[in-house]
């Protein structure tokens, strides 16, 4: 049977869909089996298009991003509505992704320093007129709807989101898989006794040899191993784009814990190694950590 | 652990937390005098804090 499918796009950088478009004539695979009935970034559908279908009448809903505006949180609500299964689809929906960065920062502080401090604006005013207005913060999807399946990435590759979905075509489970990415990783490790962090443009960093070893952040050990450890593969230390395996709760606090541990440094030296420890440490999945949502809820008990 | 709990401390900070509320103190099972002055003194800095802006009820 032709399962229907919809992928729908909140706010984000459409990444997932490049990354899905990647899979070229793998797609022939796969496109047979699914009627598209949703997904404004390749075909001409509208969100009354979606609205007006049936409850539960889509198989899978893929979402991508995360809600950043009052009409990204209407369009979750719609597609979980219409859909049987709902995954989240790549960082930004399965952890809030970079725009969650913002959760540091009141909504205000953010519009502020966008559209009326910003160097290069010679006309401030905060856009409103015919726009759905903003969200307070960023909350992960799975926090606002519930979700069937999550699937990490940023974006996740091609052969992520093709074993998802062949998965569920075949009505197979899809687990995540607790290993990490240094499990993938090629790169020689030695013992880890490291004296000096150094950031990626000081120095060079040695082909072939653990890049945490050489004393860059290279957050593999932390990171969910799917992407087949692309970065460090090519002398480029992980990011954690792809947030922690599923037995690691909060991905800075296992960093932190890590690097406490091999770090041969005093406690002003390990301080000021990390001038931006929310920013290195939970790149895309700040909005899911537990100091964000304890702030969340502070900000708007404050504001009652 | 020391370095662990500077990473942490720089952590809350970044996060908007107040730091003086976390307290770190090692004291053996004979050293009760140590244990006492320690949770003493914090429970004194947290007095002056007043409540925690993130606790629940109220």
């Amino acid at each position: 049977m032709v399962k229907r499918i919809a992928l729908v796009q909140l706010s984000s950088c459409w990444g997932c869909d490049q990354s899905l478009v990647d899979l070229h004539l793998r797609l022939l695979d796969v496109l047979p089996e699914l009627d598209i009935v949703y997904w404004p970034a390749v075909v001409d559908y509208k969100l009354a298009d979606l609205e007006a279908m049936p409850k539960s009448s889509i198989h899978f809903g893929f979402v991508e991003g995360s809600c950043r505006t009052k009409e990204d949180e209407h369009l979750l609500n719609v597609v979980r509505e219409k859909s049987k299964v709902l995954i989240a689809w790549g960082s930004c929906s399965v952890y809030g992704g970079v725009q969650g960065l913002g959760n540091q920062w009141t909504i205000e502080e953010l519009l502020d320093r966008k559209f009326i401090k910003a160097d290069t604006i010679t006309d401030p005013r905060i856009p409103e007129e015919n726009l759905p207005g903003f969200t307070n913060h960023i909350r992960p999807n799975p926090a606002i709807v519930p979700v069937d399946v999550i699937l990490p990435g940023c974006p996740p590759t091609s052969d992520n989101t093709a074993e998802a979905l062949t998965a569920l075509l075949t009505g197979k489970p899809y687990d995540l898989p607790n290993k990490t990415v240094c499990d993938q990783c090629p790169m020689e490790r030695k013992e880890k006794i490291i004296k000096k962090f150094k950031r990626t443009h000081e120095g060079k960093i040695e082909p072939g040899i653990c890049i945490l070893d050489q004393g860059y952040l290279c957050l593999g050990f932390a990171t969910i191993g799917l992407c087949g450890a692309q970065c460090p593969t090519v002398n480029t230390p992980c990011k954690g784009c792809f947030g922690p395996p599923p037995n690691i709760k909060d991905h800075g606090a296992k960093i932190i814990s890590a690097l406490g541990a091999i770090a041969d440094m005093s406690h002003e030296e390990l301080k000021a190694a990390f001038p931006d420890p929310i920013g290195s440490f939970y790149f895309t999945d700040y909005a899911s950590s537990y100091l964000s949502k304890i702030r969340d809820k502070q900000r708007s008990k404050a504001k009652k | 652990m020391r370095s662990r709990f500077a990473l942490l401390e720089n952590l809350l900070e970044e996060a908007g937390f107040e730091v003086e509320r976390v307290h770190l103190q090692w004291a053996s099972a004979a050293e009760g005098d140590v244990f006492a002055e320690g949770i003493t003194n914090m429970v004194e800095r947290i007095k002056k804090l007043g409540p925690s802006p993130v606790r629940d009820g109220d």
